[in-house]
């Protein structure tokens, strides 16, 4: 939050005058009557020599302490800007800093500032990778400075249970990175803290024969269906997932599937004419929706003017000075990413109008996949019992998909010392696996929030199982302590 | 609009020790605070500064006049480069004062919510100690030795907190 001194409500009334001060009382300094010590000429001169001959000695000065720096200009200015790992270091310094930087409230405020105002790391990931390899499974590169490699920044996870091999991303929201391995299971990793969360397994559930009225046809290769991913967020659009499916017995026509997290429903909105048939990917800018088309080698961004209302898409823009362009995304800082001029990715900033040519490799093996990082203190550990977050898989089982979304820790749960918040999650993941059997589920008597099923003849591949993971609505639903609150909604 | 013209508005600050300070108003907009009280039009007279010494306001005054001179981001697309880098030496080169005079700087700036100087001091202080062990962060930054955490909780704070430590 801005420091804005002229905003805040006086602490400290005026001292109420006193009725009858003794006027033959002299000053409290000097002894002259006349005036109080705090007015005294004297003492006022003493106090600013004073103060200039401390400011006159610098360097050698030993009340010159950090300590002197009121607390809310540390937290709120100092320490939120300094970077997760250094933070995590100064947690040892001091008993006061140790509280100070281990409040949940600073790791939000902290989260929220890097989100906002941070050069955010893009890291490029290619194909499938491994951790504990000799090499490094990505590239970083800070958005600012492109062609900038930074290498060391982050450290990998060291202490895992074995090797993460064959895994790709899914994306990555505050600060905060999900990746499968092998298509399952799920973990979630947090590189700031070279910290790995795996989330448990879960049993694949038995296809349920259910009658055609509520099922919405949507078809398409499994992969296109989970191969956006957005964190949630904008403006009017929190609790809301997108992504893109394909439809039509082609499968060749593209469609917006948006999930309400709070009320529960799906819904289905179109995407402009023009761009139906062509590659797409999602994003907001500026808090509206839009999406990025690849149509005969040139790039167009199209934006839902307001939510919801398919007529209102307009074209926003066409870049038609690159030879050979295919989108990738949308950066949070209102950036399109793209590859472009041969196998390099390319930025466009939307508001300054500016490209950021950079002479990473776009495409090297299989599916590049590329992630905006923040770098933050969550604790993976304890982000299921902190945050309200969302798990959504798919998966398909038969001939059917499986869009699932379930709510795991419901911010109201403390881990009592010693319980193993994964276990507990685990006990309650196997429910909720063994309820889908019961298809509908009574919502408000599981874990399970929302499930869809889907029907197509044709997948790619039935045992592919892959999940989508979002932390609902940034850091702003994050408890302010880590008392529990009963769940609000 | 020129940035130096002579006939420009000008606003008369008083450090702590009485010393005023003389400084055109584009210069004094740097400064949220002050820009805030010239919208108020409540900075006619001089703007007594107590809590500030001369040292570090003519410091601060020094700063918003190099970054008031260069052209604004906001203001220009195509910012020219050469300008960009001269900020940057700039900065480097006011920076590289001791860690008492940065703190007074940063009390300062954040009196006067200048916040690109809050962000400079606050990054010069994560420099010096970036890379450097608990107890040389202790030497740097002067921790009252009262604060200092016991043996048994620095070592559960390390372990807690191992990730960070290379």
């Amino acid at each position: 939050m801005a420091y804005q001194p002229q905003s805040k409500p006086k602490k400290n009334p005026p001292p109420v005058k006193k009725d009858n001060p003794k006027k033959d009382q002299g000053c409290n300094y000097c002894n002259v009557v006349g005036h109080w010590k705090r007015n005294c000429p004297l003492y006022l001169d003493e106090l600013r020599a004073n103060r200039i001959k401390k400011v006159g000695h610098v360097g050698a000065s030993t009340s010159d302490s950090m300590e002197r720096l009121p607390r809310d200009v540390l937290t709120n200015n100092i320490f939120i800007r300094l970077p997760a790992k250094l933070l995590a270091q100064m947690r040892c310094v001091s008993k006061p800093w140790n509280n100070l930087l281990s409040r949940p409230s600073f790791i939000k405020s902290h989260l929220n500032y890097s989100l906002r105002n941070n050069d955010e790391i893009l890291l490029v990931f290619y194909d499938v990778f491994s951790f504990g390899r000799s090499y490094n499974p990505f590239t970083a590169h800070p958005s600012r400075c492109l062609n900038l490699e930074l290498t060391n920044f982050i450290k990998l996870p060291v202490e895992t249970p074995y090797v993460y091999d064959g895994c790709s991303v899914i994306g990555s929201v505050n600060g905060l990175i999900c990746f499968v391995k092998q298509s399952y299971p799920i973990h979630i990793w947090n590189p700031s803290l070279s910290a790995v969360l795996t989330l448990p397994p879960f049993t694949v559930p038995a296809p349920v024969d259910k009658d055609g009225e509520a099922i919405m046809q949507l078809f398409g290769s499994f992969l296109n269906v989970v191969r956006e991913w957005l964190p949630v967020e904008g403006d009017g659009l929190d609790g809301i997932v997108h992504w893109i499916c394909c439809t039509g017995e082609e499968r060749d026509r593209q469609t917006v599937v948006a999930f309400d997290l709070g009320v529960k429903t799906f819904n289905v909105m179109s995407l402009p004419d023009p761009i139906l048939e062509y590659r797409n990917v999602l994003g907001f800018l500026a808090g509206k929706l839009c999406a990025m088309s690849r149509i005969n080698g040139e790039c167009e961004v199209w934006v839902m003017g307001e939510y919801g209302v398919a007529e209102s898409w307009s074209k926003n823009h066409v870049f038609s000075l690159f030879s050979d362009i295919a989108p990738f995304g949308f950066t949070s800082n209102n950036e399109f990413l793209f590859e472009a001029c041969g196998n390099r990715l390319v930025l466009y900033d939307s508001v300054a109008a500016k490209v950021k040519l950079s002479n990473i490799q776009a495409r090297l093996i299989g599916i590049t996949k590329i992630v905006q990082l923040n770098l933050s203190l969550l604790d993976v550990n304890f982000i299921l019992l902190l945050m309200k977050q969302v798990l959504v898989t798919f998966f398909s089982v038969s001939l059917n998909i499986w869009i699932c979304v379930e709510r795991v820790g419901s911010g109201s749960v403390k881990a009592p010392r010693g319980m193993d918040p994964v276990r507990e999650h685990r006990r309650r993941h196997h429910g909720l696996f063994s309820s889908i059997g019961n298809y509908p589920v009574p919502w408000s008597k599981t874990w399970l929030d929302g499930i869809y099923s889907t029907r197509s003849g044709t997948y790619v591949d039935d045992s592919i199982t892959t999940s989508l993971f979002i932390l609902l609505g940034q850091a702003s639903t994050l408890p302010k302590t880590t008392k529990p609150s009963l769940q609000g909604e | 609009m020129s940035t130096s013209s002579s006939s420009s508005k000008k606003i008369v600050l008083k450090s702590a020790d009485n010393e005023t300070f003389e400084i055109d108003e584009i210069v004094a907009l740097e400064s949220q605070a002050i820009k805030n009280m010239i919208e108020d039009e409540c900075a006619d007279n001089v703007i007594p500064l107590g809590n500030i010494d001369s040292k570090t306001l003519s410091k601060i005054i020094e700063y918003c006049k190099k970054h008031a001179e260069s052209p604004k981001k906001d203001d220009n697309a195509d910012i020219d480069e050469k300008a960009v880098e001269d900020l940057k030496s700039f900065d480097a080169e006011f920076a590289k004062v001791d860690m008492p005079l940065i703190q007074d700087i940063l009390m300062a700036a954040n009196f006067l919510n200048i916040d690109n100087l809050i962000g400079l001091m606050c990054r010069t202080i994560a420099d010096r100690i970036k890379g450097k062990t608990p107890e040389e962060i202790r030497k740097i930054l002067n921790i009252n030795k009262n604060d200092l955490l016991s043996p048994e909780q620095e070592a559960k704070a390390r372990e807690e907190n191992s990730w960070a430590f290379d």
